[in-house]
């Protein structure tokens, strides 16, 4: 009986490793005041941030969905919208120093990057990457600063 | 006994083939086909129904950018190439293998045109695509080891096998046409693989660009890929088959054409000793204008733009290559001909 117990524990304790990341561990960028993660639905951000923004869209071969890009000021926007799905994020990126996660933006150095993000999971002179099995963030560096900051499906 | 015994074995064996016969005609009204599916879902099942693939002597593999940018009927009309599109939404180089195995089994071409843009998948995409790149292909070994290299999460290889496994709760969806389309004779919804597109939505501009487009952290192509161009090259060698690997000369901000995609081309090229086009670097000199030959605002061209890119590829193609010019023949004239009348009516008839 008390194997069984062990056993059906460290079973539980290997689902609960295996499982998407929950919401305070999940990769995200932030961006007026939102949090934006990967797999978020775009209903109500773009309302949230009220700013001008373009929208591109480009529907996917065979109809299986629309894939969007929402320009912003500082930021970019990727979602997909699966045929009868909701849209959803893809993707996020800055694209000037408008805009930043905890001091981490583009001109930011590598430390404050990291002050933002934690150790990441792969390092290098040119580029550090975090994954949380859902998403990718990787912030490019050319000596020793910020130049992209980007939140992409894994 | 002896008698009854094979009573018993007759029974057995009728009831089996009922049930299998049964079974495949299910399975056969299940899949999806005619009006229950869209014209991109059964581009293959147009190359599988071909019935004079014999005289092809170019074939053009990859995805949307040779299914909407080759036409062979202006390739025929201009420079008398017999030609064929064997496209499929986002074909990858794995699936692009598995149709060059097929068509390599039922035709002799001279010449294999592989659209290069596969290159920047490295993993299994999609379930809807791999199922439009495979299921109208039949049983193979081929065809069971990129099923196999093809599964993406969820996917189960039996159910390509068995497809009705796959499309079992599609019986809500039948409707009456889907048991008709099975009974009349079928109805390509491509001219010879190129699917025809009518509409002008002007892009931005007249030139493709990527601007906006998303680069990702490592450019770099993927082994999976590069392993299938591999074999997609010792197999032309083997056939003795010319191949040519082509960009088409669309760029967007969702299926961009980075530098970095580029060089490796170019690199891969001249590793293989194979000639490459860059048709976007030639988009001038093919005439292309975006705001008259697209009918997506860019992203893919439409009939003008494709007929445009068709004769001027066309004329490489005659001057590079060693290609019979059968416009004198007539018997492939006279085919030719119904073809070229049945593009003419899809011309008049594409929304």
């Amino acid at each position: 009986m008390k194997r069984l117990l062990i056993l059906l524990t460290a079973l539980l304790l290997l689902t609960s490793c295996a499982s998407a990341p929950t919401e305070s561990e999940a990769l995200s960028l932030d961006y007026g005041g939102a949090s934006v993660t990967v797999g978020a639905s775009v209903d109500g951000l773009l309302a949230l941030w009220d700013e001008d923004y373009t929208r591109q869209e480009s529907e996917s071969c065979a109809g299986v969905g629309v894939d969007y890009l929402y320009t912003l000021p500082s930021m970019r926007l990727y979602t997909f919208a699966p045929e009868g799905g909701v849209e959803v994020v893809t993707a996020v990126t800055y694209t000037d120093d408008g805009a930043d996660t905890r001091g981490a933006r583009i001109g930011a150095t590598a430390e404050q990057v990291t002050a933002a993000f934690g150790t990441p999971d792969e390092a290098s002179d040119t580029r550090l990457v975090w994954r949380d099995g859902v998403a990718v963030l990787t912030v490019t560096l050319r000596d020793g600063r910020v130049t992209g900051v980007t939140l992409a499906e894994q | 006994m002896k008698k009854r015994s094979l009573c018993a074995s007759c029974a057995i064996l009728v009831g089996v083939t009922l049930c299998v016969t049964l079974l495949l005609a299910a399975q056969a009204l299940l899949v999806p086909h005619g009006a229950s599916a869209n014209a991109e879902m059964r581009l293959l099942s147009d190359y599988m129904h071909a019935e004079d693939v014999a005289h092809d002597e170019v074939l053009f593999l990859g995805d949307c950018e040779v299914y909407e940018s080759f036409s062979p009927v202006t390739l025929w009309q201009e420079q008398g190439i017999e030609s064929r599109v064997i496209g499929t939404p986002q074909q990858l180089l794995w699936h692009s293998y598995a149709a060059l195995c097929e068509a390599l089994e039922r035709s002799s071409p001279r010449l294999v045109v592989l659209s290069v843009y596969a290159l920047v998948y490295g993993e299994p995409q999609s379930e809807a695509y791999n199922r439009m790149a495979l299921d109208a292909l039949p049983l193979s070994q081929t065809k069971w080891e990129t099923v196999r290299a093809s599964l993406v999460e969820g996917e189960s290889a039996l159910s390509y096998l068995l497809p009705i496994l796959r499309y079992h709760d599609r019986w809500s969806e039948l409707s009456w046409s889907d048991v008709t389309s099975l009974l009349e004779p079928y109805a390509p919804v491509s001219s010879r693989g190129y699917l025809v597109q009518t509409d002008t939505v002007s892009a931005a501009s007249p030139l493709p660009d990527h601007e906006g487009a998303l680069v990702p952290p490592d450019t770099a192509f993927g082994e999976m890929a590069l392993d299938y161009l591999d074999r997609i090259v010792a197999l032309c060698r083997s056939r003795g088959v010319s191949l040519v690997l082509v960009k088409a000369p669309t760029d967007s901000w969702r299926y961009p054409w980075l530098d970095e995609y580029e060089a490796q081309t170019v690199a891969l090229a001249e590793r293989y000793g194979l000639s490459y086009y860059n048709l976007l670097a030639e988009v001038q000199s093919i005439g292309i204008d975006l705001t008259t030959d697209s009918y997506d605002g860019g992203l893919h061209l439409n009939v003008l733009g494709a007929e445009k890119l068709s004769r001027y590829f066309g004329r490489i193609l005659t001057e590079q290559y060693a290609l019979t010019d059968t416009r004198t023949d007539a018997a492939r004239a006279a085919a030719w001909q119904a073809e070229a009348d049945r593009y003419e009516k899809m011309k008049g008839e594409t929304k």
